[in-house]
């Protein structure tokens, strides 16, 4: 089974770590939790029934185990300035403001939403599929996003008007 | 629902298609990570485990066989070594062992992580452990007939899982199974057809690459 585990981790090693980070985890906690979310799929392989994508399924891992990291470190790991220590080196600042921006939007979501959200508007999940790798109706989940999308779009807007227009 | 407006869509955007992990992460954390699979259970870990033993021995034997058929295809077709068995087990044994029971301590313990509503209702959906006993002991039986070169004695216990699991929660590795043993009996036609239809059926299953290399040399078998 260990090579099914390797498999799933090369496939998926770069979106698990970009969904963490989306999720809220920064630096040395991206790391453990992945090493955790394939830990658990790695024991849960035997149940896997195929009915969402790989992705979905571990998407669906990932949020509890960033979840849980984050109540383990006894804070919400969504910090604005995080952004700024962990991004590549190589980023420009501008870029690097942007992540900071789109965190700190992400952070003004309810953590149902976060996670809706952040599978249908950046990893480009369908809704059928949110439902079925969170075991959500589809009305919830479209819901979520609906709200999630309000949320985002209005703070999006307050930080465009509070920097006049020249805000990133 | 409302599409996300424009200026969202174009920050998500940018975003994303910079922020990638520094190269030589991946190959970093699968060391560790690869550590921590074959690190042995905690003991507390164990004693809980010894706390069920009427329920694990039933399990352990599913786990067992279910692991062989997963590993069929290394085995009967690549010279790539396996790991080690127990260390497969042990934790595998720790999730199948408490069906519709709470909180799985070995679990919870090395992760740290509670249980939710999710993961406690996919326990209760899967089969009865007597029909998954069954099941993967015809599998097992199968997996062993391969492995000392039964290929066609490997297909009856395949054909009789067949008739009494149709539908059953090992079907993917029953079929992986099948092609394992068609091309090992050398009936190409039969091994190419049932390969295709697997990759058909499961193009994302976990077992595909191996049901791809089942049977190198016979035509259709590449991607």
């Amino acid at each position: 089974m260990t090579l099914a585990i390797e498999a799933l981790y090369r496939a998926h090693f770069q979106f698990v770590w970009r969904s963490l980070r989306r999720l809220g985890l920064r630096d040395s906690s991206v790391e453990d939790a992945l090493q955790d979310v394939f830990l658990v799929a790695h024991r849960k392989l035997a149940t896997f029934e195929g009915r969402a994508s790989h992705r979905a399924w571990l998407f669906a891992i990932a949020i509890r185990v960033a979840a849980e990291h984050r109540r383990r470190d006894g804070r919400l790991i969504l910090d604005p300035d995080a952004s700024l220590s962990s991004a590549h080196p190589d980023s420009t600042f501008e870029l690097r403001q942007r992540m900071q921006l789109l965190d700190r939007l992400l952070a003004g979501l309810s953590d149902e939403q976060r996670a809706v959200f952040v599978m249908a508007e950046i990893e480009q999940f369908s809704v059928p599929e949110i439902a079925e790798a969170l075991g959500e109706k589809l009305n919830t989940v479209y819901s979520r996003l609906r709200l999630g999308r309000e949320r985002f779009e209005r703070a999006l807007d307050r930080h465009r008007k509070q920097l006049g227009g020249s805000a990133p | 629902v409302k599409p996300l407006d424009e200026q969202a869509r174009q920050l998500i955007a940018e975003v994303s298609a910079a922020d990638s992990p520094p190269p030589e992460l991946e190959a970093e954390l699968w060391q560790r990570l690869s550590a921590r699979l074959h690190a042995p259970l905690p003991p507390t870990a164990a004693a809980a485990s010894q706390t069920s033993a009427a329920v694990s021995s039933v399990v352990l034997k599913v786990v067992v066989a279910v692991l062989a058929v997963g590993v069929l295809g290394a085995v009967v077709q690549r010279q790539r070594s396996t790991p080690s068995p127990e260390a497969d087990l042990a934790p595998r044994a720790q999730v199948q062992a408490a069906p519709a029971q709470p909180p799985d301590p070995a679990l919870l313990e090395e992760t740290q992580l509670q249980p939710t509503t999710a993961v406690l209702s996919e326990r209760a959906q899967q089969p009865p452990a007597s029909a998954l006993l069954e099941e993967a002991q015809l599998l097992g039986q199968a997996q062993r007939a391969l492995s000392a070169g039964e290929p066609a004695h490997a297909l009856t216990f395949i054909a009789r899982h067949r008739a009494r699991f149709p539908e059953g929660a090992l079907v993917q590795e029953r079929e992986a199974a099948r092609v394992f043993a068609l091309c090992a009996t050398g009936e190409a036609a039969q091994a190419v057809a049932a390969q295709q239809a697997f990759l058909r059926t499961w193009p994302r299953s976990l077992l595909a690459d191996r049901v791809r290399a089942a049977c190198p040399k016979t035509p259709g078998a590449t991607r």
